[in-house]
């Protein structure tokens, strides 16, 4: 480097000797070599440059987000329709409440004919995907079938005995044979579909909590399945009748105790009646109210859009009725005061029903049993998840009946309302008739989750594996298990979802489903995507991030401290967890927050395999949550982001939820850099 | 021997079992022993899932690719682009299964033949040509785009700099640059490469964010986008794996002794001269590292050329369907065949793999095309991976000075 | 060794001492190294037949120009090198009161406990100073705060440390001067109250006035500890120790009274290292 400068000094008296002088091609005073290191720094700062660019993309999308997003309140406002959202969200409230309830009641009822229950629902299961799958088979054998009873009709018809008849009867036999030659093969074709359909576990989609049925039921299943395959048996098999009244009577029997749980909720279910008729009544004016409103907002443009196809076109009468189009669009703005009266005078009628329908629900909700009274697990996690929802609809009719009697359609919506209203917001609703809403909440809840999932079993194990490849393996091991964790992180994402999707989500499932697993939360799982299955997997993606730089931090500590505790007489873990671990502690704590990014960033997995279904995750079921579906900040831009519009108002909220995940990055990034630094300072 | 009773631990003890510097097997060793053993399982439970994955994506995949017979190799697979695989029924009892472009030709050779069952399976015929040939072409724009500048950028940081604020800052940049999650990449190359990236047209789009005459010629320098394609997949991933091959091209950099520049200088050559005579060509094992690795990150990658690049579908190769588009590419000016070539977006595997896996009816037909085509890609991006680390140790080892 | 002939030319009153002290209680060996021959690496031997005796309450020096295998040895004595993969004692055994250190019976992590290590790079762990000293009792699991508080003030003022560090036990070991670093290493390592300290040239990396301090140290601390030092500095050796072994290339060269060492060598190489000619 100092050689470098000196090019640089000055230049040399003028007394002839020029030999020092800086020779060649100069533009503007500046060599060739301040060209090339400008060239190399121009590059350089090029990582500058994109993140500026980053930053400036989302940032332009998201300022012109918030404006629109502000708008498009304002016209739900305006509307009315945020009126009917409060009559919708009270109906809402009561539904959980009811459904719960519900659901606790049918688990009770089935509480005893769990066995044929498991047993029909496997046979209508593996039915349908023959039905499905070995369409053509299936009905091939059923047009032989049906010919062969042709034939074989005809046969009855004729009489042996007649001169005539033989030889047609000849003739009807050789066919009767034939045909039954070719429905032989497929009959057996049949057969081993339906033994390869139950074989394969990967068609198993059976209910929650289902164990499977004993193996000689399978086998009755099997049989009753290839009866059903030939279109001569009208009726069921009798052994799945036996099962379906069986079951039907088991139920009846218990239902007979149950009277009056089922009178409670049916009660439930009819107490709601009248709230919804309102919700539906007023829904129709609000619509039109927003449709009238939509169209005034967005009548300049059209406008202007006939005036400019005017502008464009040559022909006259073409031209002139454009002009004229452009003339017919009405530029009025709508009496909001009018359009919005209905929703006034619905306050009163709105009040008249709310005030019943709560006293109603708290004598009926006292009326269901309580979870120590029905035998069940489900029945008593719905009873407990039904108190839940009671309060909540308590509370929701107190503040709703306020927010009804307060509500203006002209009051304004403030700055931080309306960012609140997407950073918060409780709902992702697109492409809807009613109204879209772009409510951030349930995306980030649900990258959450899956992230800390990950994260709870990726640290351990990743630093458990940092620690033993680092400390206690021989050197071998080492050089054999390294390379491994790293090849681990070259396996790309789509490969994991893919292998999420098709085998790590139905083996889950399977899993979940055994007895011994019953204390782990959220087990049994009824579905196949989950917030579990997402975090494992990502789990998985993360190790080796969070492996490698921890291995790195252990390494990072001087070999001088292990001595010296060894030394004192520390055994060789006392070591490890007294000394080395928390001297590297930054350096993990470091690494931890980096493989957070990672997995928060991580698009493919869970666009795969978190089941996408966006709704904040139901907390009552505690830490069963995990074994919901979700919907992810990365997966929605994914998912959508290919369908709307370029600068629309959803292609913009796309735009602020990748902006949402820049920052967090940035955080995260910027958080482990810091941790690092004090890290280097010891 | 005399042993004074005051100095019970040295003591000379008959007893070997009060000797106190012989091992006791304590609660405290058995709870270390225990604790490695748990550490152990912890490490090979890791190896395990990812044996398991791997395992289960060959015993599944392998079947498609590989046959029993000449020439082994599911030649089918390799030669022909994704389509719907029909299957169905002819009068007589016949059943066939065959890709949709073979249903047609067979369906033209026999047109007496009524069809009775019929079926179409999407994407689970023919092969996976188009994908590999799209994923191969992604990753080589992307790796030619990100050495240049990544290597610059190294050169730069390793060579020219000196610490400071910009230093600093570029630093920072590459940092937190290598942290952004990919799809955020993705939205930041659809903004940039496919709606505003210049492009030399004569006929400017009304979207363009601005449009520049350009002097004595009737074409303008037009920020429009170069539109869904494999040139705008291409530099969002190059910016995407910026950071991990400025790392290595740094790392590779550094790995070269002082003495080289310093000889070089010392003989009087310029900064350029020594760099590029004396530094370069001994950095060349570092940046073919390099670039492995970015292979390996970029070929996986699929939420950045979602939105820029990539198409599930396609019937003809990038190179059979060049429709000369001037106004959608800027390198439409200096050679048709490039432009038009350029501006083309493609099929590629990440992709094709998350439509198989995802975005089609699942059913007995579909399972040969999607694990032929995991195995395929696990197998081409694990060689890479594979080469990459062994490089990296490979040269750790034998380089030095 | 050389005792017959090394009698004669001591002056008389280390004479009496030395000779009434040792010579008929062999129990005061602590330290007992029997034609020991070690090797990093099989078939390269780096220390070669040594044999020597250390006793109790003695500060025995270890001197020998570098790679001379002093520090070696040292590290065979609590075992140090037992990290090291394929370092081994290739002949003879050390013992310490008569118990073979290398037998399988013996556990390297009791043998540490008993014959603590002060190292040549004072290193503190990034803890406070108290939990640097209490460290050794920790990992005994000894958790009752006042018996830690108790042997944390005891050693840090044998480490002649506690009036300078008291009012701040809780800031970082790494907060203190160099030579407070190593009396706080050296406190940590009497902390757990083993009965012989070794020392790797303690003193390499401290300023003369540090190094002055901890000498005056290890001449306090031999009335508990029985100490072996590795030094490089000759002067060193004389001002602190009692006994000097010489080594030279992997062998025993000369074992003595400092006072005979540096005074009349019995041995010609030891005479031209002390003396300045190489080393």
């Amino acid at each position: 480097m100092s050689s470098a400068e000196n090019q640089d000094s000055p230049a040399p008296p003028a007394d002839g000797k020029k030999v020092f002088k800086r020779r060649g091609f100069q533009i503007f005073g500046l060599g060739l070599q301040d060209v090339i290191q400008f060239f190399f720094s121009g590059n350089a700062s090029l990582a500058i440059i994109i993140l500026i660019l980053i930053c400036f993309f989302l940032a332009k999308e998201a300022f012109l987000f918030f404006p629109d997003h502000h708008k498009d309140l304002k016209s739900y406002r305006q509307s009315g329709q945020e009126f009917v959202g409060f009559i919708s969200e009270e109906v809402k409230a009561h539904t959980d409440l009811y459904s719960t309830a519900n659901i606790a009641y049918y688990a009770e009822v089935n509480r005893t004919s769990g066995k044929e229950d498991t047993i029909l629902r496997t046979y209508r299961t593996v039915l349908a995907n023959v039905e499905n799958r070995s369409a053509k088979t299936w009905n091939r054998l059923e047009r032989e079938l049906d010919a062969l009873e042709d034939v074989v009709d005809d046969l009855e018809d004729h009489d042996a005995e007649d001169e005539e008849d033989r030889a047609e009867i000849a003739k009807l036999t050789k066919e009767k044979n034939r045909l039954e030659a070719l429905t032989q093969p497929l009959r057996d074709k049949l057969r081993k579909e339906v033994n390869t359909i139950i074989e394969w576990e990967e068609t198993w989609d059976l209910g929650v909590g289902a164990d499977l049925p004993a193996e000689e039921d399978i086998a009755k299943i099997r049989e009753a399945v290839l009866f059903e395959a030939y279109p001569d048996a009208e009726d069921e098999h009798p052994f799945i009748e036996e099962m379906k009244s069986v079951s039907k009577e088991k139920k009846a029997v218990v239902a007979e105790e149950l009277a009056e749980f089922k009178e409670t909720t049916k009660a439930m279910q009819a107490a709601i009646r009248p709230l919804k008729d309102l919700e539906r009544e007023l829904k129709k004016p609000a619509d039109e109210n927003k449709k009238e409103i939509t169209s005034f907002s967005t009548a300049p443009q059209r406008r202007d859009a006939w005036l400019k196809g005017a502008e464009a076109t040559d022909d006259p009468d073409e031209k002139a009725r454009m002009r004229a189009k452009a003339e017919e669009v009405v530029i009025e703005e709508p009496d909001y005061e009018k359009i919005n009266q209905v929703f006034y005078d619905s306050i009163a009628k709105h009040a008249t029903l709310a005030a019943p329908l709560e006293v109603e629900m708290k004598n009926l909700y006292e009326q269901l049993p309580a979870p120590t009274e029905v035998e069940t697990k489900s029945a008593k996690e719905n009873l407990k998840r039904a108190a839940v929802f009671y309060e909540r609809f308590q509370d929701r009719m107190v503040s709703n009946r306020k927010q009804i009697k307060e509500w203006r359609h002209d009051a304004s919506i403030s700055v931080p309302e309306s960012v609140s209203a997407f950073l918060f917001g409780r709902d992702w609703t697109t492409n809807s008739s009613w109204h879209d809403f772009y409510g951030l909440l349930p995306l980030f809840t649900g990258s959450l989750l899956i992230s800390l999932i990950a994260l709870t079993v990726a640290v351990p194990f990743s630093i458990a594996a940092a620690v033993y490849v680092n400390q206690l393996a021989s050197f071998r091991e080492q050089s054999m298990v390294k390379p491994a964790i790293e090849f681990i992180g070259a396996i790309p994402s789509v490969v994991l979802g893919f292998f999420g999707i098709l085998v790590f989500g139905e083996a889950l499932r399977n899993l979940s489903q055994l007895e011994w697993l019953q204390w782990f939360p959220g087990f049994p799982m009824a579905e196949r995507l989950t917030i579990l299955n997402a975090g494992l997997l990502l789990a998985f993606m993360a190790v080796p991030t969070i492996f490698t730089l921890t291995e790195d931090a252990l390494n990072n500590v001087p070999q001088a401290f292990t001595e010296n505790s060894l030394a004192m007489g520390a055994t060789k873990l006392q070591t490890v967890f007294r000394v080395v671990v928390p001297t590297s502690l930054s350096g993990i704590i470091a690494a931890v927050l980096l493989g957070f990014g990672r997995i928060i960033g991580e698009t493919m997995v869970v666009l795969l395999v978190a089941g996408n279904k966006i709704k904040i995750p139901d907390f009552t079921e505690g830490l069963g949550v995990i074994a919901q579906p979700a919907h992810t900040m990365t997966g929605i831009i994914a998912q959508e982001l290919g369908e709307v519009d370029s600068g629309s108002l959803h292609w913009r909220a796309l735009f602020m939820v990748g902006m949402v995940l820049f920052v967090i990055s940035l955080l995260v990034n910027f958080t482990a850099q810091k941790v690092l630094k004090k890290f280097q300072r010891i | 021997m005399a042993v004074p009773a005051t100095e019970p631990p040295f003591a000379d003890t008959a007893d070997a079992a009060e000797n106190p510097l012989y091992a006791k097997s304590s609660a405290l060793k058995r709870r270390d022993q225990l604790v490695s053993i748990v550490l152990a399982i912890a490490t090979y439970a890791i190896l395990a899932c990812a044996a398991f994955i791997f395992l289960d994506i060959i015993r599944k995949g392998a079947p498609v690719v590989f046959e029993s017979s000449f020439p082994f190799v599911n030649t089918e697979f390799f030669t022909k682009s994704p389509e719907s695989l029909i299957t169905f029924e002819i009068e007589d009892g016949s059943y066939f299964e065959m890709g949709s472009s073979d249903y047609y030709e067979w369906k033209s050779e026999n047109p007496g033949v009524r069809i009775v069952e019929e079926h179409a399976h999407p994407y689970s015929g023919g092969g996976i040509l188009g994908p590999l040939v799209g994923t191969a072409l992604l990753t080589g724009i992307c790796i030619v785009v990100a050495l240049f500048i990544g290597l610059a950028t190294a050169i730069f940081l390793n060579e020219y700099s000196s610490k400071g604020k910009f230093m600093d800052s570029i630093r920072l940049a590459i940092m937190n640059l290598a942290g952004v999650p990919s799809i955020v990449f993705g939205l930041f190359g659809l903004g940039l490469f496919c709606l505003v990236a210049p492009v030399i047209t004569e006929v400017p789009q009304e979207r363009a964010f601005l449009t520049i005459p350009i002097l004595f010629s009737d074409s303008y320098l037009s920020f429009e986008g170069w539109g869904t394609c494999m040139l705008a997949g291409g530099f969002t991933l190059a910016v995407m794996i910026l950071p991990v091959i400025i790392a290595a091209c740094e790392e590779s950099l550094k790995a070269i002794p002082m003495g080289f520049r310093e000889a070089s200088l010392a003989l009087g050559a310029t900064k350029w001269q020594s760099i590029s005579k004396s530094v370069l060509p001994y950095a060349f094992p570092g940046m073919l590292t390099a670039s492995i690795l970015g292979i390996t990150r970029v070929a996986g990658e699929t939420a950045p050329i979602m939105f820029t690049a990539a198409l599930a579908h396609k019937d003809k190769l990038p190179w059979q369907d060049i429709q000369v588009n001037e106004e959608a590419n800027f390198l439409a000016q200096s050679g048709e065949w490039t432009g038009g070539f350029l501006s083309q977006s493609v099929q590629a595997m990440p992709y094709h793999i998350y439509t198989v896996a995802a975005r089609i009816p699942q059913n007995e037909w579909t399972r040969p095309m999607q694990y032929g085509s995991v195995f395929v890609f696990m197998v081409v991006v694990m060689l890479f991976a594979a080469l990459s680390i062994y490089l990296r140790i490979h040269y750790r080892k034998k380089v030095k000075w | 060794m050389s005792d017959q002939e090394s009698e004669e030319t001591l002056s008389p009153e280390h004479s009496s001492v030395t000779t009434s002290a040792q010579q008929p209680d062999t129990a005061d060996i602590v330290i007992e190294v029997d034609d020991v021959n070690f090797s990093y690496v099989k078939g390269t031997e780096v220390l070669r037949d040594i044999t020597m005796d250390i006793r109790k309450g003695e500060v025995t020096a270890l001197i020998g120009p570098s790679g001379c295998g002093k520090s070696t040895l040292l590290r065979c004595i609590n075992r140090m090198n037992d990290l090291i993969p394929t370092a081994a004692i290739t002949k003879g055994e050390i013992r310490i009161l008569d118990t073979d250190i290398y037998d399988p019976k013996v556990d390297p992590i009791e043998l540490r406990k008993h014959v603590g290590m002060v190292f040549q790079k004072y290193n503190p762990f990034p803890q406070s100073i108290y939990e640097n000293v209490a460290f050794g009792l920790r990992i005994q699991g000894i958790k009752k705060k006042p018996i830690l508080d108790e042997a944390v003030e005891r050693s840090l003022k044998l480490a002649g440390l506690w009036e300078e560090v008291k009012d701040r036990l809780d800031s970082s070991g790494l907060g203190l001067s160099g030579g407070q670093q190593q009396r706080l290493c050296i406190a940590r390592t009497v902390a757990v109250e083993p009965k012989i300290v070794l020392m790797d040239e303690p003193c390499s990396a401290l300023d003369p006035i540090s190094t002055t301090i901890i000498e005056e140290l290890i001449t306090q601390l031999k009335e508990e500890f029985t100490i072996v030092i590795v030094t490089h500095n000759m002067q060193q050796a004389t001002r602190v120790s009692d006994k000097t072994a010489y080594f030279y290339l992997g062998e025993l060269i000369e074992m003595d009274e400092t006072i005979k060492i540096f005074n009349s060598p019995s041995r010609k190489e030891t005479e031209d290292y002390i003396s300045g000619r190489f080393g």
